[in-house]
């Protein structure tokens, strides 16, 4: 276990660092093609929506499809939101494990993502804590499932993939 | 001071008709001065919608939100009337609740602990034995009410002008539209989740302008446009939209015409399976049974873009939604959205599909709000530039034979924001 969440901690620091370097592919390669990721959206100052097939969710994604989608947006140049991208910094911390089950290992982290942007020079500050559900394919860790939590849920402008 | 401003925004309106030009100054966009004055002329005379009454689905549910600025109270009463109270406290005015939501059949006040029912009715006063003995007569402490509040369809509206014509007068031809949107659910309409909040640095008129704006969408949202092409297998068609843009009185507009997507109510596309197929088939059904052919077709088939003026949107493309900003400041805009469908769909594959349409399209994390945004955020960085190019043009189609993306619905919004700003100073 305790080689499991090294792991899983480079994992989750070399998932922050392509995002911030813009390398979609390797940064997609990470991903199970069945791979979930939701973001929820908050219900009230404590509660998060529960469920993605009936409540609204701030982004959710059925399978890694969905992602790829967005970074083809991202690189068509054809988005005016996306174009020029913002510049990033995630620091991803506090990496604990939470459980196993069915293969899947549950990690959970926390985030900072400094995001700057340099048409109207103005920084914002996504933070909030990741579940990330792992497993292993040919000897190395994938992600199966993200829940992102969002605490800071007023979005200024836009929110995308590479801002949490 | 009013006749001025009066004055400056007549001036803010151009219109030239024999050469088809209609202009807006841009600085209707930075003006300070004007800015106070819509706050007074439109924010405190118009119908503003607060919000949709299925998001109270229980007696004593509140729901806590700024409109034009008042904290508000949105409530459902212990006998089951929805209302909404200023969130102020009548003694010293600290805020009668805290919680952006919640449910509580008594309010009682942080501050001294004064209590309220959710009526509004002050029952405990601290120390009551040390004031004179008539103070808490007559309701002299309950917490005031907006001066009207009305619904139309579950819509809720308050107006903090006491004088103003009824909501359904205000709604006007509006209503018609409201209507076949309503209409689409067997049972009833209800907001999906909660509400998504973000903000633009952009002055609000500029999202009114955006939303019944059809133009835009083939130049601005190709990433949309290409995503929903893929997904749809080229049923989608791009190129001339057929349908046309109506001037519904009052500044309320909306662009009517062909939808090219898939609908949740009742359009199909491959995407969604032939079991799907099944189910929208089912739903196009009922529409015609109630409402005939030709109403059902228009239900099913058309996409609506509404705006009822000032601020608030109806969008009944490849969702529903509902959409309302507030003018936080000349170059600053807080914006909520809400998702509604019919009550029938829930835990259904229909509420799926629609949920992916909906987070697709719109909201922050969408593939085309926040281009949108951009662009609004672009024109408002831009109009610093206003002095030396004072005008904006929205001339497209004036004059000319109708067409879906005319800028007749910011013509329309433009008229009425003018007549507003100028109708003090006539009386
Ligand atoms: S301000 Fe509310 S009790 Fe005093
Ligand atoms: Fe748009």
């Amino acid at each position: 276990m305790s080689n499991g969440l090294a792991e899983a901690t480079a994992l989750l620091a070399l998932e922050g660092m392509l995002l911030d370097e813009q390398d979609w592919d390797a940064w997609l390669a990470l991903y199970e093609e069945d791979a979930e990721f939701w973001m929820p959206a908050w219900k009230s100052e404590s509660q998060t929506t529960g469920d993605p097939q009936r409540e609204l969710s701030l982004i959710y994604y059925a399978g890694r499809a969905g992602l790829e989608d967005r970074v083809q947006r991202i690189r068509s140049g054809k988005s005016v939101a996306s174009t020029p991208l913002r510049r990033t910094a995630h620091m991803v911390g506090n990496v604990m494990p939470a459980g196993e089950e069915g293969g899947v290992l549950s990690v959970k982290s926390s985030f900072n993502v400094h995001v700057y942007d340099t048409r109207t020079k103005t920084q914002h500050v996504f933070f909030g804590r990741t579940t990330h559900g792992l497993v292993r394919r040919d000897g190395a860790l994938r992600i199966r499932r993200k829940k992102v939590v969002l605490a800071n849920d007023c979005i200024p402008t836009m929110l995308d993939i590479y801002c949490v | 001071m009013q006749h001025h401003q009066g004055a400056h925004a007549d001036a803010a309106i151009r219109i030239d008709e024999a050469r088809g030009r209609f202009s807006v100054s841009r600085a209707a966009y930075t003006d300070p001065a004007l800015h106070a004055a819509e706050l007074e002329e439109i924010f405190a005379r118009c119908w503003l919608f607060v919000g949709h009454d299925s998001e109270l689905p229980k007696a004593n549910d509140f729901l806590t939100r700024t409109i034009a600025g008042r904290p508000v109270v949105f409530l459902r009463d212990k006998a089951g009337a929805v209302r909404c109270l200023l969130n102020i406290c009548p003694h010293r005015g600290a805020q009668v609740t805290r919680q952006k939501r919640g449910s509580a059949k008594l309010f009682s006040c942080i501050y001294h602990g004064w209590a309220f029912e959710n009526t509004g009715k002050a029952i405990s006063i601290a120390q009551a034995e040390t004031y004179h003995p008539d103070f808490n007569a007559a309701g002299a402490n309950d917490m005031v009410p907006v001066p009207r509040f009305e619904s139309y369809r579950g819509l809720w509206f308050l107006n903090f002008d006491a004088n103003a014509v009824s909501l359904a007068d205000y709604l006007g031809n509006a209503r018609e539209y409201v209507d076949i949107v309503m209409d689409q659910a067997e049972a009833r309409m209800q907001v999906v989740g909660e509400v998504q909040e973000y903000s633009a640095r952009a002055n609000w008129k500029m999202l009114a302008e955006n939303s019944t704006d059809i133009l835009h969408v083939e130049t601005l949202h190709p990433t949309y446009l290409d995503l929903i092409r893929t997904n749809s297998e080229g049923t989608i068609v791009r190129g001339r939209v057929q349908g046309k843009s109506i001037d519904l009185g009052n500044g309320h507009a909306v662009v009517e015409r062909v939808a090219s997507y898939g609908r949740p109510i009742a359009r199909w596309i491959p995407l969604w399976g032939e079991e799907a197929k099944a189910e929208i088939d089912a739903i196009f059904a009922r529409l015609v049974k109630s409402y005939g052919e030709e109403r059902a077709k228009r239900m099913a088939y058309n996409a609506r873009n509404l705006l009822i003026f000032p601020n608030l949107v109806i969008n009944d493309i490849m969702s529903v939604t509902l959409r309302t900003f507030q003018p936080s400041a000349t170059d600053y805009m807080e914006i909520s959205v809400w998702a509604i469908a019919p009550a029938e769909e829930a835990g259904k594959p229909a509420m799926a599909r629609r949920l992916t349409n909906f987070l697709e399209f719109l909201g922050p994390g969408g593939f085309a709000t926040p281009d949108d945004i951009e662009a609004l955020e672009s024109c408002q960085r831009a109009f610093a530039a206003s002095r030396e190019a004072p005008w904006n043009d929205l001339s497209k189609g004036l004059g000319q034979a109708p067409d879906a993306t005319d800028e007749l619905p910011q013509r329309v919004f433009w008229l009425a924001w003018r007549d507003r700003l100028m109708q003090r100073k006539a009386t």
